[in-house]
């Protein structure tokens, strides 16, 4: 799924950006490598191997407590801020709304689609202008709006949410929309016990 | 300069190639070559350049810049014209990726680009080199993005001329530019000035040589 993403096509490796991206857009916080792993569908072995790159590279800081080894963001390097913005325009999607949509009630999955989904499987373009998600459960209007919001403000440029009930979702057959968005690329968000 | 004959010149892009598979100044990148390709594009976007000058300026073949060109052109960072036989390129501004992407490259590539442009017109400016730690990143030595970015010009340019041009320099590339500047008799006889033996010692990216782009 990695090797080809064409999000940004001038990295080194489409993990590379996809590892700094959820690491600098939460700049507080330290992951495990295995829940980097995790989130990312990448082998823990992949992480590390990139880790050890980016830590050299001064992008990125290690930490071992226990066993367990933990990576962060490097804060306060001339690069950190315009590196920051270029990841979540190009990566950005999935950490950003992945976060926003975790905590609310009633949604059973999420899937960005469109023209991110596209790109990050590889089919060639432009810098996808828009992004859209389906949720799938049964959300509240207004937290449907304070996300799109919310992700508006972070991503710099449209967010579009299509919300369906389980019911219509899995009875979707002679649903044009919904057809035609499960004939197209989908990157899951949530659950994430499902990852 | 003499112009390089044809060993000379394969060699000199032997070098640069070198120098470029190993550059650490950004190495989140495909490659280093890429790095310098589109800085060079994105910090005069107001210009188009066509593939052999790009060939030349960066020392690579032009069958190499023109296939990181295909790609770039697919993923809409770079326009293309065609005018006759010549294929110019340019930034594409539209790029919502545009704005991040400059300044990551001003504080990664940019240093070469930019200090070029700014030290060449300037009279007496013989030659031109950047030292200290971008010249020790793009030679390929690991380490932190460089703070600030040392440069040494040899000849008998005016102070205030190069501090007004450090100034440019220091506005496009987003961090502080120091210029030191030595005459060229005290550069060609430096065995025992301290500060330009220890700046000989070391990676030196060539900017200007006698007085023309190096």
């Amino acid at each position: 799924m990695h090797a080809r993403s064409q999000l940004l096509p001038l990295l080194r490796s489409p993990l590379a950006g996809e590892l700094l991206a959820w690491l600098y857009l939460h700049p507080e916080e330290s992951y495990p490598v295995s829940e980097l792993a995790q989130r990312l569908w990448a082998a823990p072995s992949a992480i590390g191997r990139e880790a050890d790159r980016l830590t050299e590279a001064g992008l990125l800081h290690q930490h071992r407590r226990g066993n367990l080894r933990l990576l962060r963001a490097k804060a306060g390097t001339a690069v950190t801020r315009p590196l920051t913005d270029l990841l979540a325009l190009a990566y950005g999607p999935a950490p950003i709304l992945t976060d926003l949509l975790a905590p609310l009630p009633g949604v059973d999955a999420a899937y960005l689609h469109g023209s991110w989904a596209a790109r990050h499987t590889g089919e060639p373009g432009p810098p996808p202008a828009d992004v859209h998600v389906l949720v799938i459960g049964s959300l509240h209007d207004d937290d449907l709006d304070a996300t799109v919001r919310a992700a508006e403000r972070r991503l710099a440029r449209a967010v579009t949410i299509t919300h369906v009930s389980q019911a219509r979702w899995h009875s979707a057959a002679d649903d044009p929309l919904l057809t035609l968005v499960r004939s197209q690329p989908l990157f899951p968000l949530l659950p994430a016990e499902g990852l | 300069m003499r112009p390089p004959d044809r060993d000379n010149l394969q060699m000199m892009q032997a070098n640069m190639q070198d120098v470029q598979a190993r550059s650490r100044l950004m190495p989140l990148l495909r490659s280093p070559l890429l790095g310098e390709l589109m800085a060079w594009i994105y910090l005069h976007p107001e210009e188009s350049f066509s593939v052999s000058e790009l060939a030349l300026r960066l020392k690579v073949s032009q069958s190499t810049v023109s296939r990181e060109a295909d790609r770039l052109v697919e993923a809409r960072l770079v326009v293309e014209e065609r005018r006759g036989n010549l294929r110019l390129l340019r930034a594409d501004l539209d790029n919502v990726l545009a704005r991040p992407l400059t300044e990551l490259l001003a504080l990664t590539y940019g240093p070469a680009a930019v200090l070029t442009d700014v030290l060449a017109p300037v009279p007496g400016v013989e030659a031109a080199f950047i030292y200290g730690s971008w010249a020790a990143r793009h030679a390929g030595e690991p380490g932190p993005p460089p703070r600030d970015v040392d440069v040494l010009v040899i000849g008998d340019a005016d102070d205030d001329d190069l501090a007004d041009a450090a100034r440019s320099a220091e506005a496009q590339l987003g961090r502080e530019v120091n210029v030191n500047r030595v005459s060229a008799s005290r550069w060609r006889s430096a065995g025992d000035d301290p500060f330009l033996t220890s700046v000989r010692s070391r990676p030196l990216h060539a900017l200007l040589e006698d007085g023309r782009p190096a």
